[in-house]
């Protein structure tokens, strides 16, 4: 009862007509932001930030949630359209996303994700409403074992992209590590692969790459292409922007399971939104029936990271609003903004400022049912974009990429390294290597390498930790699981085989 | 009539506004410096949107832009990574460019000791510092530790293995520990991790038996008394938190000076530095700063201008070294 009076008296706050106009404003621009490559949520949001100090603090948090979750939203365009993600989270959108749009099917793509991220949001935001403090505290019993455990269980997960040659995933991966090492190292303190460029001491981002690999990558690769424009011509009906009735059976497990993995991730303060897209994605092919159908065009390939990645910036919230603990690099700039206006999130927050937390939650309603109406409405136009003669199209792409690679640190260098990566990612495909998992090892990499060292500190060097806690030895114990299973699946196959053959020697005798 | 009444308005309205022009450039002539910035100056913030750095850029911006203490408005840019390394060694890149600023606090002394290649604030002009924040060691409320002598006693009895959690290997908290542990002859564990929120969710989650805060970082928790502030690392007690005794109150001499500073390129004019000076200075002295800044993060005031600041971070870079000898990060 105390729920919806609270949850009447948000509502009553965010239909405001201000409320709803700073809402609109954040969703749209957070769109529009997720769709250009290179600004992620973390920018999109700074960059408002200043503009609200002037704000009623209410206001000012709707709009900028709208811009987090809305970049979720339009991080979807890009990478279905032209291959390249928007935002980092849409990186595994892009292997069913494009694939399905070069089937003409794009309308249906980017709708799934409309839905899909509603549903996510909307499930996320109910959760959210009622178990913030509760699922927040659970979180915090994520330390260093558990984080490593469950990078473990995510790189286990990487046999899903079985099918190719298992040695290709292993050197993407290990590419990928490998770039992930560059820069100063958290634990050591101390420069590795720098060679005294200080450019390369901050690492190199993972957008920079993503841009490069994806976005030039692309554009060299369609070079040497014949013109795929015969599906362009085709007229645009309006039954072309919904799913099929066979897309929605497909989807409506994985925008589930995808919104559980999301928000699980999402409320972690080591995780974000782009490791849930990932792990959803993943296990996605790896419990479904046909795993060959995926990176081919599979619908619930798109549902099941655009589902995950909306309900983990809903997540994130949990630490936020119940601890004062930012999830992710986006909350911390939200955590900056309460700062600045004079507010404190956390344990008191509920209490002190329970207007405010429930007119968010409110806005979180809205704003999801504005965002799926405003995308599945502009379906029409984005699909546009695709009508655009190639020639055309793919300078834009390097003008876009280039744009976002300058913008990731207002560096030139970022542009040079993201047009390597551009020319790798040409190399890669031409030779049928895997882009993905060099992807998900340079997420993971530094994630997983720093809580395994940080876990190895903490027991003084000793392996027990990482069984003798119960989440970290559940995990692990997955983990382990998973990397058997070839091996348990042959020894059951060759155990069948061998009883098999008995009993045909026993009836032949008979 | 209307019409002539609105044009005599008008009329008055210009003779007005153009006696008020005169008198504002006649006044400006009067205090003008000998320079000023022409175009929008490039304020530089090293660290992730969202950090100290970054707030302190972006306050101050606001409040010059809010007291015109600038002709011209100051533009933050974000240049992250490398501990700071990056967007400083850019800024000292800009050789003689009076229009680039720079946020400068103590980390960004440390880092290029330990990474070649980075710049150093010998390659940078000092402009001022600003304030100082504090380190403070914070445990869960539920813990057992509760003055200085507790954990120097548990460190005692488990040498090398009672946790700490602090930022990057060699960065600020982990100076702070080495001078802890210096004072009381005791061997802690140190955890580093990446950011000050991890940080907080590890002491939390009880990951760690304490950890390294500013005041700031971590006021949520601890105005919902979740955790409890063992000592502050200062001369004297902090005045938000009178109830917070000093390391030295309980017998060790710990204290560290994380300051927040301004710095420029190198070699440009001396009328530059004045002038930037001279802004900072009063935007020092507005309540903008004193209310919405320095009590809100619970910072202390701690002004100098270029030429203390300059020989203050060489005595700090001096301090550095030193500690990170000991921690065996540098030789």
């Amino acid at each position: 009862m105390e729920l919806l009076q609270n949850l009447y008296t948000g509502f009553s706050l965010a239909v405001s007509p201000t409320n709803l106009l700073f809402a609109a404003i954040g969703v749209i621009y957070g769109t529009i932001t997720g769709a250009l490559p290179g600004i992620g949520s973390v920018t999109a949001v700074a960059l408002l930030l200043p503009l609200t100090f002037t704000m009623n603090p209410t206001t000012a948090l709707i709009m900028l949630a709208g811009i987090y979750y809305g970049v979720a939203y339009g991080g979807t365009i890009t990478a279905v359209l032209i291959n390249v993600p928007g935002d980092s989270s849409a990186v595994m959108t892009t292997l069913d996303g494009y694939q399905l749009a070069l089937q003409g099917r794009a309308g249906p793509a980017l709708s799934i994700a409309a839905i899909g991220s509603f549903i996510a949001g909307t499930i996320s935001t109910i959760i959210l409403m009622g178990l913030a403090p509760p699922l927040a505290k659970f979180a915090l019993r994520f330390g260093p074992p558990e984080y490593f455990a469950l990078a473990i269980l995510a790189f286990s997960l990487l046999t899903a992209f079985e099918g190719r040659q298992p040695i290709k995933i292993v050197v993407s991966t290990l590419l990928g590590l490998l770039i992930a090492t560059v820069g100063l190292d958290v634990v050591s303190g101390l420069p590795r692969f720098t060679f005294d460029s200080p450019q390369l001491l901050g690492g190199i981002s993972f957008v920079t790459v993503i841009i490069g690999l994806f976005g030039i990558g692309e554009v060299l690769s369609s070079v040497e292409q014949e013109m795929r424009l015969d599906f362009l011509r085709a007229k645009f009906r309006l039954r072309d922007v919904f799913p099929t009735w066979q897309d929605w059976i497909a989807s409506r497990w994985a925008i589930l399971r995808g919104t559980i993995i999301g928000f699980l991730v999402g409320i972690l303060p080591g995780a974000g939104a782009t490791t849930a897209s990932f792990l959803a994605y993943l296990s996605e092919k790896r419990l479904s029936k046909h795993p060959e159908r995926f990176g081919r065009g599979a619908i619930e390939g798109v549902a099941s990271p655009e589902s995950a990645n909306n309900a983990a910036c809903i997540g994130a919230f949990a630490p936020l609003l119940a601890l004062g603990i930012p999830g992710s690099a986006t909350t911390a700039v939200l955590l900056a903004g309460f700062m600045i206006w004079g507010i404190r999130p956390g344990p008191m927050l509920f209490q002190r400022n329970a207007d405010l937390v429930w007119a968010l939650i409110a806005s979180m309603y809205i704003g999801n049912l504005m965002l799926v109406l405003l995308n599945i409405f502009f379906i029409p136009a984005f699909v546009a974009v695709l009508r655009i003669p190639y020639t055309i199209l793919m300078p834009l792409i390097v003008v876009f990429s280039t744009m976002g690679a300058f913008s990731v640190n207002n560096d030139l260098f970022d542009v040079w390294l993201m047009l390597g990566f551009g020319v790798l990612g040409y190399l890669m495909k031409k030779l049928d290597y895997p882009v993905a998992p060099m992807v998900l090892a340079l997420v993971l990499g530094p994630f997983a390498e720093n809580s395994l060292r940080q876990a190895f500190i903490i027991s003084g060097g000793s392996l027990s930790i990482f069984f003798t806690r119960p989440i970290s030895a559940v995990l692990m114990g997955l983990a382990i699981l998973a990397y058997l299973y070839p091996l348990i699946r042959w020894a059951v196959k060759s155990v069948r085989q061998v009883t098999t053959a008995a009993t045909d020697l026993i009836s032949a005798r008979r | 009539m209307r019409r002539n009444w609105i044009g005599t308005t008008s009329m008055r309205l210009a003779v007005g506004m153009a006696l008020i022009a005169v008198l504002v450039v006649a006044l400006s002539g009067l205090a003008a410096p000998s320079w000023q910035p022409t175009r929008p100056i490039e304020f530089v913030a090293p660290y992730a949107p969202g950090g100290g750095s970054d707030v302190l850029a972006r306050t101050i911006a606001s409040i010059v832009e809010a007291e015109k203490l600038s002709p011209v408005p100051l533009i933050v840019v974000n240049r992250v990574g490398g501990g700071g390394t990056v967007g400083t060694t850019y800024v000292a890149g800009k050789r003689g460019i009076p229009h680039i600023l720079l946020t400068y606090i103590s980390g960004q002394v440390s880092a290029p000791l330990m990474a070649p290649g980075a710049a150093t604030w010998r390659d940078l002009t000092m402009i001022a510092r600003l304030a100082i924040d504090e380190e403070l060691i914070y445990v869960r409320m539920d813990s057992p530790y509760k003055t200085i002598k507790d954990i120097v006693t548990a460190a005692q009895q488990r040498p090398g293995a009672v946790t700490i959690a602090g930022t990057a290997t060699g960065q600020e908290d982990h100076m702070v520990t080495r001078l802890f542990e210096r004072a009381a002859k005791i061997k802690l564990r140190y955890v580093p991790f990446r950011s000050g929120g991890e940080v907080m969710a590890a002491l939390m989650g009880g990951q760690v038996e304490m950890a390294w805060a500013n005041p700031n970082e971590a006021a949520p928790q601890w105005e919902a008394k979740q955790v409890r502030a063992i000592a502050v690392a200062r001369e004297t007690r902090l005045p938000a938190m009178p109830d917070v005794p000093t390391f030295r109150e309980q017998g060790y001499d710990v204290t560290f000076k994380m300051f927040r500073g301004i710095a420029a390129p190198p070699e440009i004019p001396p009328e530059a530095v004045a002038f930037y000076e001279n802004m900072l200075k009063r935007m020092t002295e507005s309540s903008r700063w004193k209310e919405g800044y320095l009590k809100r993060y619970m910072l202390t005031d701690a002004w100098m201008g270029s030429k203390e600041f300059t020989a203050f971070v060489a005595q700090q870079e001096e301090v550095f070294r030193r500690i990170l000898k000991e921690l065996g990060l540098i030789k």
